[in-house]
């Protein structure tokens, strides 16, 4: 038999966070500065490292902040509500950044298959494997794993939070790396590309087939105006 | 026609259990056992849809899709027990047996009904032959006190009260899981937390059955006990039961109601049940139960509601562990101090602001984050502020709730599967404000057959990794 003790948490000297109280605001805060900034930056021109980091970066928050809101109400929840403030920051801050750097990998990655290959082919291929995945019911669970829970110690909340959004972007990067690699590849369809994972997302039951034949759609289209 | 499903305790005697209808299903099961898992028919395809490990399903088949821990716990069984009596019933007439034959149920509240039904322990059927409704794989296997040996299961084990005392079905799936059918979710195999009716009785008395390695015990393997569709057989009785009551309602939002669910039907081919198709087991699929009676006697202290929709403040933690709590088969213990509360913003009506009396903070104890490879086997009781050296009575009014862990091995996978297990519950009795520790001792049941002793030593390392105190 086990016994654990807790530690009291500071004093009450103010009310919960509003960041706490409501989880939704820094994501929609996200996905806003990433719409705004996204054609901006993508509209300077220019094919540096810098500018390729700051348009990547840009569609990332528009894209996938919005996501970042099951990590912002689990470290609320799962917290001390003295602290569960900077708990959501944190954590929605290392979900963001990991997806940034997932981003970018995807950026080069794809540069580097386009070098090969025909950008059409690219996203043709991207776009067939989302409406796959999209139709199987493993993907479903994938989904359902992307809700995490993890422990926000007392005297470690700052790591916890770090954990914790570190896995809930893992679990999400397994499951929407194929979308932000196509909204990557052709930058044309980022807008119905982050309508549909946020349809996905948020949508339930999520409307399995109406996006299976949207991405069927899609790669179709592509294919059309390539290869035409 | 109404198919009627009926108490097994009430078919046969003790002399002869052999009730036709118990005898019809013993040689349907049998039937279906000959076939081979690529029969949608089978019995282990069946077993297959709610779970099974290490075989990868053939395309289209819909394994590994049963709901737990979620709003669609109730509407998902009671399609896959309609479609599996189905298709025993048309084994059942290949068999010559009777042709309204429907799936009894086991009422485990019921007086003088609290042990495994009879026919489910003899090893032989009437004809000599083995019996196929006998599994060895039970709680205590075939050891004097065992399950299969007719070992009683106490009262406050078997009650479904606190489940039925609830008045809402659901609750948010961020907030307090405290409502009769699970949190709102996607579809989720394992989900954030269970309803209240599907931890008590239905997760305590698969463990129970199964014990440490029984069937009963793993979601992967409990669909092939028989005693499993008659123990579900009474939970969706008692669905059907809470649902008639005064003040009960079904979800009646698309986001539930509109959730398509895969099955296999008699001829083995795939169709497709949605909560809105089962709401109404009479009408809509034609069978009913000979009793929908509330099993509850007094209600108990705990007040089985949102805590958020009662007090009207959204739930904060004020104390939690700090670390993970392990838990071994002779329990654990953990202590929380609740801090401060903060300011409250919110009130939930005018009334509620007339007085403090009325706007109490509610407190609510959680379990959560709970990781394990397998399940100890033990039905634990949630106590709160036990004093030392308790007595029977104090057991009982210190006693928050129940645990068994049942599908923590599915809940602890990582990448594809879903989420670590977390129980709640209302503590409000036991908590008077700011400043109180809380104590929280989880304890095996009494009177409810335990692990032997080379078992116990064996059994599975379980770690609590949240055991924490909300307010709301």
């Amino acid at each position: 038999m086990t016994v654990a003790v807790s530690t009291r948490p500071r004093p009450a000297t103010r009310d919960v966070a509003l960041i706490a109280r409501r989880p939704w605001v820094l994501p929609a805060v996200a996905a806003t500065i990433g719409w705004a900034t996204w054609p901006v930056a993508a509209s300077i021109g220019g094919h540096g490292h810098v500018h390729h980091l700051l348009v990547t970066s840009a569609m990332t928050l528009a894209m996938m902040g919005p996501l970042g809101l099951p990590v912002c109400v689990a470290a609320s929840r799962s917290s001390l509500w003295a602290t569960s403030g900077q708990a959501v920051v944190v954590a929605f801050a290392t979900f963001v950044a990991a997806w940034i750097a997932v981003g970018g990998a995807l950026h080069v990655g794809t540069e580097l298959i386009i070098a090969a290959t025909p950008t059409g082919a690219v996203a043709m291929g991207l776009a067939l494997w989302c409406a796959v995945d999209t139709a199987s019911r493993r993907r479903d669970r994938r989904l359902a794993a992307c809700a995490v829970s993890r422990p926000l110690l007392p005297q470690a909340p700052l790591s916890g939070a770090i954990d914790l959004g570190a896995t809930a972007a893992a679990r999400c990067v397994a499951t929407c790396w194929a979308p932000m690699a196509l909204a990557v590849a052709y930058p044309a369809l980022g807008v119905p590309v982050s309508a549909a994972i946020l349809l996905e997302r948020f949508v339930n039951p999520r409307p399995r087939w109406l996006l299976t034949v949207g991405f069927g759609v899609v790669a179709i289209g592509v294919a059309v105006i390539t290869w035409s | 026609m109404t198919f009627v499903r009926r108490n097994i305790w009430k078919l046969g005697t003790a002399a002869n259990p052999w009730h036709p209808v118990t005898l019809a299903y013993a040689k349907a099961v049998r039937s279906m056992q000959a076939l081979p898992i690529s029969d949608p028919r089978s019995w282990r395809y069946q077993g297959a849809i709610h779970g099974l490990a290490g075989m990868a399903p053939p395309v289209g088949a819909p394994w590994n899709e049963c709901q737990h821990a979620t709003w669609y716990f109730l509407p998902w069984h009671r399609a896959y027990l309609y479609q599996f009596e189905r298709i025993v019933r048309s084994f059942v007439v290949a068999n010559g047996g009777p042709a309204d034959w429907a799936l009894p149920y086991w009422n485990y509240e019921a007086a003088n009904s609290n042990s495994l039904p009879l026919a489910f322990r003899a090893p032989k059927l009437p004809d000599n032959t083995p019996n196929p409704l006998f599994v060895a794989a039970r709680n205590g296997g075939t050891a004097a006190v065992s399950i299969n040996k007719g070992a009683t299961i106490p009262g406050n084990v078997t009650t479904s009260s606190v489940a039925m005392a609830a008045t809402d079905f659901t609750t948010p799936a961020v907030g307090n899981p405290v409502a009769f059918g699970g949190p709102r979710t996607g579809f989720a195999h394992f989900g954030p937390a269970p309803g209240l009716v599907e931890n008590q009785p239905h997760n305590i008395m698969h463990v129970v059955i199964g014990g440490q390695s029984g069937l009963m015990t793993d979601p992967d393997t409990a669909a092939l006990d028989p005693i499993f569709w008659l123990h579900h057989a009474n939970i969706d009785r008692l669905w059907e039961t809470w649902r008639l009551s005064p003040g009960r309602a079904n979800p009646t939002t698309s986001t539930w109601t509109n959730r398509s669910f895969r099955l296999r039907n008699e001829q083995g081919a795939s169709v497709r049940m949605r909560p809105k198709d089962v709401v109404d087991a009479k009408v809509q699929l034609d069978y009913t139960y000979d009793s929908i009676t509330q099993p509850m006697g007094a209600a108990p202290a705990v007040v089985a509601d949102s805590g958020s929709a009662v007090s009207g403040h959204k739930p904060v933690m004020v104390g939690r562990t700090d670390g993970p709590t392990a838990l071994s088969v002779d329990g654990a213990s953990a202590v929380v101090s609740v801090g401060d509360l903060p300011k409250r913003r919110r009130r939930r009506s005018a009334v509620a602001a007339v007085g403090d009396a009325v706007d109490m903070p509610r407190f609510h104890l959680e379990l959560a984050d709970i990781e394990g490879e397998g399940n100890p086997g033990v039905v634990y009781g949630v106590y709160v502020n036990l004093p030392p050296k308790p007595k029977d009575a104090d057991l009982e009014s210190h006693r928050v709730g129940l645990v068994s862990l049942f599908g923590i091995g599915q809940s602890t996978k990582r990448g594809e599967a879903t989420q670590p297990l977390r129980y709640v519950f209302d503590i409000t009795g036991h908590v008077s404000g700011a400043g109180d520790e809380v104590r929280v001792d989880l304890l095996p049941m009494d009177g409810v057959v335990k692990p032997r002793r080379g078992a116990a030593a064996a059994a599975p390392n379980v770690r609590v990794g949240t055991v924490a105190v909300h307010a709301s």
